[in-house]
C-alpha cells in the first residue's frame, strides 16, 4: 500500500514538472532568441544552445529607452490606478450582491449578467468616450473604458462572499451596532483576502495587457504603454504586408525591427509580470489555504 | 468613515458624470457638434490673436518616427504661417500607419476630424463615399485658384471622383515603378556575377542556382517585403478600380481572375520550381522582414524590388541592383493610392478645405509639414539641396516627416534632396510619367457598391491563394481546379463578365 | 435620479419599493458606483445595437441612418463561408470548453493530492506563466517553434521541414494546444482554490471508511468541485459564439492557406470591416452573437436550475 503511494506521488511529481517544463521552455527560447545573433537566428534557427551570443538587442533597446521607458511607466500608473478603482467598484458591488435578505438582489443580478452578453459595439462606445466624455488622449482613456469593472469579477466576488462568509458573522456585527460599510471594512474584506488578491492579479494583469483602449483613444506618444508599443509594431508590419506597394520607394524608409529585436521588446514586456508574479503568487497561495481553513 | 467619504465622493462624480453624459447623447449625432466643438476651440487655443481662429484638424499616417515635442513645434511654426496668410489654426494628429485605418474611421464618426490622408488602396473610395464618410468637395474644387486646379491632371481628378463628384486630392507624386533584384555587393564581387546582364526571371534563375550552390547557408531569393515576392507585378491588377479584376498584360483588354493569367502562370512557375529547389526562403508565407534588410546583412542573396525616380543603390548600403526584370509601368489604381479628403463631419467644412487647398499649393507650409523647421529637423546644404542636420540619419532625426515624404500630399513642392540623383523632382517625376507605360484599361471605373459580400468573399480566396502561389511554396498545377470551383462558387465569374460588357462599352467610346 | 429627493423624503415604511430602498440604503449606496459605471459603459452605448438593423451612415450618426431590415445579417448566413465561419467558432470553442475543464481539473486534483508542500508551490507558480502574457507575446513564441527554416521543432526535433503554416490539417490541434497551453494555468487554479476549500472532516470521514485515493476523488473532491465547473462552464457556453480574436489572427500570422480552419466569426467580421468600413455588420454580427449566448445560457441556466437549483448562475 505504501510502496503503491509512493510510486502515485511519483508519478504526480513527473506528471507536474513535465507541465512545468512545457509552460516556461517556450519563454526561455524567447529569451534566448532575444540575446542570439541575428545572423546565426537565420542561419541556425532558433535554439536553446545558439552558436553566437549579441547584446545587439538590448543596446537597440536602451538607444530607444526613451520611448520604452516612458512606456514602461504608463503601463505601471495605468495598472495601479485601474486596479485600485475596479476592486473598489467590484467589491462595493459585489458586497450586497451576497446578502440574502437584500431585496430586488436577483433583478440586480440580471443587470450585472447581462452586460456580460450585450454591449453596444465599438462605434457607439467610441462616440460616447470621445465625444461626449472628451477622454480622448488622457491617462483615462488608459483606465476607464470596459477594464473599470467586469461582471465576471464581481461574480467570482460575490461567490465568494456567500459561500466563504458565514451569515452568522455578518448578523453578529449588526447587533454590535457596526454598519454595513463597517462590516465590510472590518469584518468580510480580512476574511476575503485570497479573493481579493486573486482579482488584484487578475485585473492587474487586464490593465498590463490591454493595448485595444490605446489604439481606439490615443494618439500622443506620451500616453502609449509598453503594449501599445509592441502591438503598434505588429500593426505596422501588417500593414506592410498589406498594401507597402502604394507608397512606393519610399515605405523602404519605414524599417520593420529584426527578429530579434521584436524578441526582445517582448521579453522586457513579460518580465515585469514574470518577476513580480511570484511574489504576488506566495500571498495568493497562502491566502487561499488561511481563506481555506477558516472559511 | 474615512471609506465612507470616498465613497460617497465617487458616487457624487460619477452621477454629475452621468447625468452630463446623458443630457449631451440624449440628441447626439450632427445638431450640436459645432456648439461644442466652437466651445473646446475657445479654451484650446492658447494665444489671444488666433483665439476667434478656427482650428482644423489634420490626420497624417506615420512612416516613421516622430516625438511629441518635434510635433509640437512643428505645429506651433505651422499654425504662425497659417495665421498670417490664411487666418486658420491647424492640429497635427500623427497615428501610426498600422493603425490608422481603424482610427480615422473611428475619428470620421465624431467631428474632432477635419482633413485626412487616406489609402483608396485599402479601402476602395467608393466605400468612404457610400459609408458617407468623405465630404463632397467639387463645388469648392471648382471655386479654388487656378494654380490649385492647375496642380491635377485630369487623370488625378478622375482618381478621386465617385460619379463625377469629387471628394478628396491626390497625393502628388511618380505613379508605378519597374522591378529590379536588389543583390548582395560580397557576392555579386566574390562570384564575378554581371548584375547588368540580368533581364529577366530566367537569366536571375541562373543565376540564384549558381549562388545557392556555392552558398547553401544562405537564402538565394527572398520576398520583397513580408510575404509579398514583388511589389510589380506584370499582369495588370485592379481593373475598373476593383480589387478582383486583372488583365494579362498592359495592352490586354480581357478581363480575368489573376490565377488564369498567363503572365501569372508563368511568374509562379519560376518561383515555384525555385521554391522546390530551396533558391527561396522556406519561411517565405509567414515572412515578417523586409527583403532588402536580409541582402544587406548578408543572409539573403537577392530580393526583387521596385524602383522608381530615386535610385536604390543609395537607400540600400552593399547592395547592387540588376537589370530591368519587368519594365517601367503602372496600375489602374496607381494614381490616387493616397488622397486627402474632408470628413463630412467635420464642422468647419469651408476651413479644411482652404487648408487642403493650402497643403497642395503653399510651398512653405508644405516644407513645413513634411520636412519640419529647417536648421532642427533639416538643413539645405550649400547646393540649396535639403538634407539630414548634422550627426542626424532617419532613424535619431526627431520630425520623421524628412525621411517619410511619400504621406505628404505634394511633395514636388519641397527642395530636392541630397541624396536625389535629379536636379528637379518635377521635372523628373514629369519625364518619368512618359515613360511609365499606362494599361489600356486605364480610366474604366466599375462600380462595386453591391458587390459587398461577393467582395469581401474574393478578397478571402485571393489571400488564400495569392501569395502562396507567387513565393512557389505552392504549384499553380495543384490548386487551380480548386480555385476554379471557389471562384464560380462566390459567382465571380458572373461578376468579370458583367464588368467586362461595361469594359467593351467604355473602350468602344 | 429624480427620485432621489423622493427617496430621502418618504416616509419609513416597513414594505413597498421605496421602503426597501430606505431599509438597505447603506447596501444600495454601496452599488451605486458600479451602477453607475455600468450605466455609462455598457448600457448607455446599447443603443448602437440598433446599428445591426441600419446601414450606417458616418454623415447622419447612429440616429439619423436609414433601416435596413435584416441585410446586414444575410452575409453570416448566405455567403459560401458562413457555414465554415460557424462551424469553427463553434467547434473550436466546445473542445476548448470539454478540453480545458476536464484537463484543468485533473491538474487541480493532483496538485492537491501531492503532499510535499514545497514543490506543490513551485508548480502553482509556474503553470499560470502561461495565462500571464498577450497573445501578441505569444505569437512571436509560436513562430519561433513553428517556422519552416528557423523554427525549433523543424530544426531540432524533427529535423525535417514541414511547413506548418501552410497546412491547414495540424492547425485545429496547434490551436487547441496553444489554447489549452494558455488557460490551463488560469482554470487550474480556480479549481483547486475549490478543492482546498471542501470540507477537510469529509475527506477524513472517507478515509476512516477505508475507501482508496480514486473512490474519494470520485465521491468527495468531485462532488465538490461540481458548483466551480457548472458555473465556468455555463460561463464558457454564453461566449461559444465570440472566439479569442489572437488566437484565431495573430496566432497562425494571417497565413492565407489556412483560413479554413482558422477563420471564425470574429476573424471574419475584423476583416470584412478592413475592406468595407461597414460598421453596420460588424453590429450584427455582434447582435447574432450576444443573442445566441443569451439564449443559451438561459437554456443552459434553466437546465441546472432543474437538475441542481443551487448552482444556477442566478
Amino acid at each position: 500500500m505504501v510502496q503503491h503511494d509512493k510510486l502515485q506521488q511519483t508519478l504526480m511529481h513527473l506528471f507536474m514538472i513535465l507541465l512545468v517544463l512545457c509552460c516556461i521552455l517556450p519563454f526561455l527560447l524567447m529569451v534566448i532568441a532575444s540575446f542570439t545573433e541575428e545572423a546565426t537566428l537565420t542561419r541556425n534557427g532558433y535554439s536553446f544552445f545558439p552558436e553566437a551570443l549579441s547584446l545587439e538587442t538590448y543596446r537597440y533597446i536602451i538607444r530607444s529607452a526613451g520611448t520604452i521607458f516612458r512606456g514602461y511607466l504608463m503601463t505601471i500608473i495605468v495598472t495601479v490606478i485601474g486596479t485600485g478603482c475596479n476592486l473598489l467598484l467590484t467589491v462595493l458591488f459585489a458586497y450586497p450582491l451576497s446578502r440574502k435578505d437584500l431585496p430586488y438582489r436577483g433583478i440586480l443580478s440580471f443587470f450585472l449578467f447581462f452586460t456580460m452578453l450585450f454591449n453596444g459595439g465599438l462605434v457607439p462606445t467610441y462616440m460616447m468616450y470621445a465625444n461626449t466624455f472628451h477622454i480622448k488622449n488622457t491617462v483615462f482613456a488608459l483606465i476607464i473604458p470596459s477594464l473599470m469593472m467586469n461582471a465576471f469579477y464581481v461574480i467570482m466576488m460575490r461567490s465568494f462572499f456567500s459561500s466563504s462568509i458565514p451569515d452568522s458573522l455578518i448578523e453578529a456585527a449588526k447587533l454590535d451596532g457596526a454598519s454595513e460599510m463597517k462590516i465590510l471594512g472590518r469584518v468580510i474584506l480580512p476574511l476575503s483576502k485570497p479573493m481579493v488578491v486573486t482579482l488584484v492579479l487578475m485585473v492587474g494583469l487586464g490593465y498590463w495587457n490591454d493595448w485595444m483602449n490605446g489604439l481606439y483613444y490615443v494618439t500622443e506618444q506620451k500616453l502609449f504603454t509598453i503594449q501599445m508599443i509592441l502591438n503598434n509594431m505588429i500593426n505596422n508590419i501588417e500593414f506592410l504586408t498589406r498594401n507597402a506597394s502604394m507608397l512606393g520607394t519610399a515605405a523602404s524608409n519605414m524599417k520593420i525591427p529584426q527578429v530579434g529585436i521584436r524578441m526582445g521588446i517582448a521579453v522586457i514586456a513579460v518580465l515585469p509580470i514574470l518577476v513580480i508574479y511570484p511574489f504576488l503568487q506566495k500571498y495568493f497561495v497562502k491566502g487561499i489555504v488561511i481563506g481555506g481553513v477558516k472559511g | 468613515m474615512k471609506r465612507k467619504i470616498v465613497t460617497t465622493l465617487l458616487c457624487a462624480a460619477m452621477t454629475i458624470g452621468l447625468l452630463a453624459g446623458c443630457g449631451n447623447s440624449g440628441d447626439s449625432g450632427t445638431a450640436d457638434t459645432e456648439a461644442s466643438a466652437q466651445e473646446e476651440e475657445a479654451t484650446d487655443t492658447k494665444a489671444a490673436d488666433t483665439g476667434d481662429m478656427v482650428t482644423v484638424s489634420l490626420y497624417i499616417p506615420t512612416l516613421a518616427p516622430y516625438t511629441d515635442e518635434a510635433i509640437m513645434e512643428v505645429q506651433d511654426a505651422i499654425n504662425a504661417h497659417l495665421a498670417e496668410n490664411y487666418g486658420i489654426q491647424t492640429k497635427l494628429v500623427y497615428i501610426e500607419i498600422g493603425n490608422f485605418d481603424q482610427s480615422i474611421n473611428l475619428a470620421m464618426t465624431t467631428d474632432e476630424l477635419d482633413v485626412t490622408c487616406y489609402f483608396p488602396e485599402n479601402t476602395p473610395l467608393a466605400t468612404y463615399v457610400n459609408n458617407g464618410q468623405l465630404l463632397d468637395i467639387t463645388d469648392y474644387f471648382e471655386n479654388a485658384s487656378d494654380e490649385l486646379k492647375n496642380t491635377f491632371t485630369e487623370a488625378e481628378i478622375k482618381a478621386s471622383s465617385v460619379n463625377g463628384r469629387m471628394y478628396g486630392l491626390v497625393r502628388k507624386y511618380q505613379y508605378g515603378g519597374y522591378e529590379v533584384a536588389v543583390l548582395n555587393k560580397d557576392i555579386v564581387e566574390e562570384m564575378g556575377i554581371d548584375p547588368a546582364g540580368i533581364t529577366d526571371m530566367e537569366s536571375l534563375g541562373e543565376v540564384l542556382y549558381q549562388v545557392h550552390e556555392a552558398h547553401p547557408d544562405i537564402y538565394a531569393l527572398v520576398p520583397q517585403s513580408t510575404n509579398e515576392m514583388s511589389w510589380i507585378q506584370p499582369w495588370v491588377k485592379r481593373v475598373g478600380l476593383t480589387s478582383f479584376a486583372y488583365t494579362n498584360d498592359l495592352d490586354s483588354t480581357e478581363i480575368q481572375s489573376v490565377f488564369e493569367t498567363d503572365t501569372f502562370k508563368e511568374f509562379c512557375g519560376y518561383t515555384h520550381q525555385w521554391y522546390q529547389d530551396g533558391l527561396i526562403m522556406q519561411d517565405a508565407i509567414s515572412n515578417t522582414q523586409e527583403g532588402t534588410s536580409m541582402v544587406t546583412a548578408g543572409a539573403a542573396f537577392a530580393t526583387l524590388h521596385n524602383a522608381d525616380v530615386d535610385p536604390l543603390e543609395a537607400l540600400y548600403p552593399n547592395t547592387v541592383s540588376t537589370g530591368v526584370i519587368i519594365p517601367p509601368q503602372s496600375a489602374p489604381s496607381d494614381i490616387g493610392n493616397l488622397q486627402y479628403g474632408i470628413s463630412t463631419n467635420s464642422a468647419h467644412p469651408e476651413e479644411s478645405f482652404t487648408l487642403l487647398s493650402a497643403l497642395y499649393t503653399d510651398a512653405e507650409l508644405h516644407t513645413l509639414l513634411s520636412f519640419g523647421i529647417e536648421g532642427k529637423h533639416y538643413v539645405i546644404d550649400e547646393d540649396g539641396r535639403a538634407d539630414y542636420p548634422e550627426g542626424m540619419t532617419a532613424e535619431t532625426e526627431p520630425y520623421g516627416g524628412f525621411a517619410a515624404t511619400a504621406t505628404y500630399p505634394n511633395y514636388l513642392l519641397n527642395p530636392v534632396k541630397a541624396s536625389a540623383t535629379v536636379d528637379d523632382y518635377k521635372a523628373a517625376v514629369e519625364e518619368w510619367s512618359t515613360k511609365v507605360k499606362m494599361p489600356a484599361v486605364f480610366g474604366f471605373y466599375f462600380d462595386t457598391s453591391e458587390y459587398g459580400d461577393f467582395v469581401t468573399a474574393y478578397k478571402n480566396l485571393e489571400e488564400k491563394y495569392y501569395e502562396p502561389l507567387r513565393t512557389g511554396s505552392v504549384g499553380l498545377d495543384d490548386v487551380l481546379p480548386d480555385i476554379k470551383s471557389e471562384l464560380e462558387a462566390i459567382g465571380f465569374y458572373e461578376v468579370i463578365e458583367k464588368m467586362q460588357g461595361e469594359l467593351d462599352a467604355y473602350l468602344a467610346k | 435620479m429624480s427620485n432621489g429627493k423622493r427617496r430621502k423624503a418618504a416616509p419609513y415604511k416597513k414594505n413597498g419599493f421605496f421602503g426597501n430602498l430606505w431599509g438597505h440604503r447603506e447596501l444600495y449606496l454601496m452599488m451605486l458606483p458600479g451602477i453607475i459605471y455600468l450605466l455609462i459603459n455598457n448600457y448607455l452605448p446599447i443603443g448602437g445595437l440598433s446599428l445591426a438593423f441600419k446601414k450606417y451612415d458616418y454623415s447622419k450618426g447612429i440616429l439619423g441612418s436609414e433601416w435596413n431590415g435584416m441585410s446586414n445579417f444575410k452575409f453570416l448566413f448566405s455567403t459560401k463561408d458562413a457555414m465554415m465561419i460557424i462551424r469553427n467558432t463553434l467547434g473550436y470553442n466546445f473542445v476548448f470548453i470539454v478540453f480545458g475543464t476536464i484537463f484543468a481539473v485533473a491538474v487541480a486534483i493532483i496538485l492537491n493530492e501531492i503532499r510535499a508542500n514545497v514543490p506543490k508551490k513551485i508548480y502553482q507558480v509556474f503553470i499560470l506563466i502561461p495565462y500571464l502574457v498577450s497573445m501578441v507575446v505569444v505569437s512571436y513564441i509560436a513562430f519561433a517553434f513553428l517556422s519552416t527554416d528557423n523554427g525549433f521543432i523543424n530544426n531540432s526535433i524533427l529535423h525535417e521541414r514541414i511547413n506548418w503554416y501552410m497546412t491547414p490539417k495540424y492547425w485545429p490541434f496547434i490551436l487547441t494546444f496553444v489554447n489549452l497551453w494558455k488557460s490551463f494555468g488560469y482554470n487550474s487554479i480556480i479549481y483547486y482554490a475549490t478543492v482546498i476549500g471542501i470540507d477537510t472532516s469529509l475527506y477524513e470521514a472517507a478515509v476512516v471508511d477505508g475507501t482508496n485515493r480514486w473512490q474519494r476523488i470520485w465521491n468527495v473532491t468531485l462532488p465538490g468541485l461540481r458548483p466551480t465547473i457548472i458555473t465556468m462552464t455555463l460561463l464558457a457556453v454564453g461566449r461559444v459564439f465570440y472566439s479569442d480574436f489572437g488566437l484565431f489572427y495573430q496566432v497562425p500570422m494571417n497565413s492565407g492557406m489556412l483560413y479554413d480552419v482558422t477563420t471564425t466569426i470574429d476573424v471574419y467580421v475584423y476583416k470584412g470591416l478592413i475592406i468595407l468600413n461597414d460598421v453596420g455588420r460588424s453590429a450584427a454580427a455582434g447582435f447574432f452573437q450576444s443573442v445566441c449566448g443569451f439564449i443559451l445560457v438561459l437554456t443552459a441556466n434553466f437546465v441546472v436550475t432543474k437538475v441542481d437549483k443551487e448552482n444556477a448562475l442566478f
